[in-house]
């Protein structure tokens, strides 16, 4: 089971990973497993998913003229 | 110089800038412009006026800078050890836990509503160090996948993953610093 419990730097790590390859079981279960019984990662996650939905639209207004 | 010549040549110093952020080299982002610029002027009508003028230029350079980091790939790949700073021991303690925990950023939309905060993240990926912002670049604006971008830097997958995990902590600790916790700033914007 310890291959499951990974620290905040571990799970930082495996959650950046997501957004450029596709994770392994072991890999998405640990970040599951760590995210519930975390406090500060879940906000990290949720940083990472605003990212996610403002880079295209950063895309945009670069390309689109400012 | 009729007037198309005239509002392409116009352009040309946000394309440099546009072409610099990329390629993070003077000389290169010069000849890409200029690639893109003749090419724009050798076909006018290629343009029609489908889309906005800067727009259409931009898709034009962003091939030309693709052609630029084929042609001298041995050379950005070759610097890949500059930026060793290392961003996790920032973050992170000895034992892994954060330094400083992460903070709620709120709402996407009201972010992204914003036309001030793409500017502070456009300024955050321009601060990148050299490689990370090259290969982060490839990535988020010139849309490259990661095999593409591995072949044409030569560099492994692994190492490609290493600098794209180094330069989206660093994107986000700017965002932190210059919009999320900075409620003035946002403010004053």
């Amino acid at each position: 089971m310890k291959f499951l419990f990974r620290n905040c730097r571990e799970v930082t790590a495996l959650v950046l990973a997501g957004e450029d390859r596709p994770l392994g079981l072991v890999e998405r279960l640990a970040v599951r497993v760590h995210l519930q019984i975390c406090e500060a990662c879940p906000k990290f996650t949720r940083q990472v998913a605003l990212m996610r939905q403002a880079l295209p639209r950063w895309r945009a207004y670069r390309d689109g003229g400012h | 110089m009729n007037d198309f010549a005239q509002a392409v040549q116009a352009l040309r110093p946000q394309l440099l800038r546009f072409a610099h952020a990329q390629l993070r080299n003077e000389a290169w982002a010069e000849d890409a412009v200029s690639d893109a610029v003749l090419a724009a002027l050798a076909k006018p009508q290629a343009f029609a006026g489908q889309s906005q003028l800067k727009t259409w230029l931009i898709g034009i350079l962003k091939h030309k800078l693709i052609d630029q980091i084929r042609r001298h790939s041995r050379e950005v790949s070759a610097t890949t050890q500059e930026d060793d700073e290392d961003i996790d021991a920032l973050l992170f303690d000895e034992t892994g836990h954060w330094r400083d925990k992460p903070a709620e950023w709120g709402d996407p939309e009201a972010a992204c509503g914003r036309r001030e905060f793409f500017e502070v993240l456009e300024l955050c990926v321009e601060k990148l160090p050299g490689v990370q912002g090259r290969v982060f670049m490839m990535r988020e604006w010139l849309e490259l996948d990661s095999a593409e971008i591995c072949k044409e830097l030569g560099i492994t997958a692994t190492n490609l993953w290493v600098l794209l995990h180094r330069a989206r902590l660093r994107l986000q600790t700017c965002l932190q610093e210059r919009w999320f916790g900075n409620p003035a700033q946002r403010a004053a914007a």
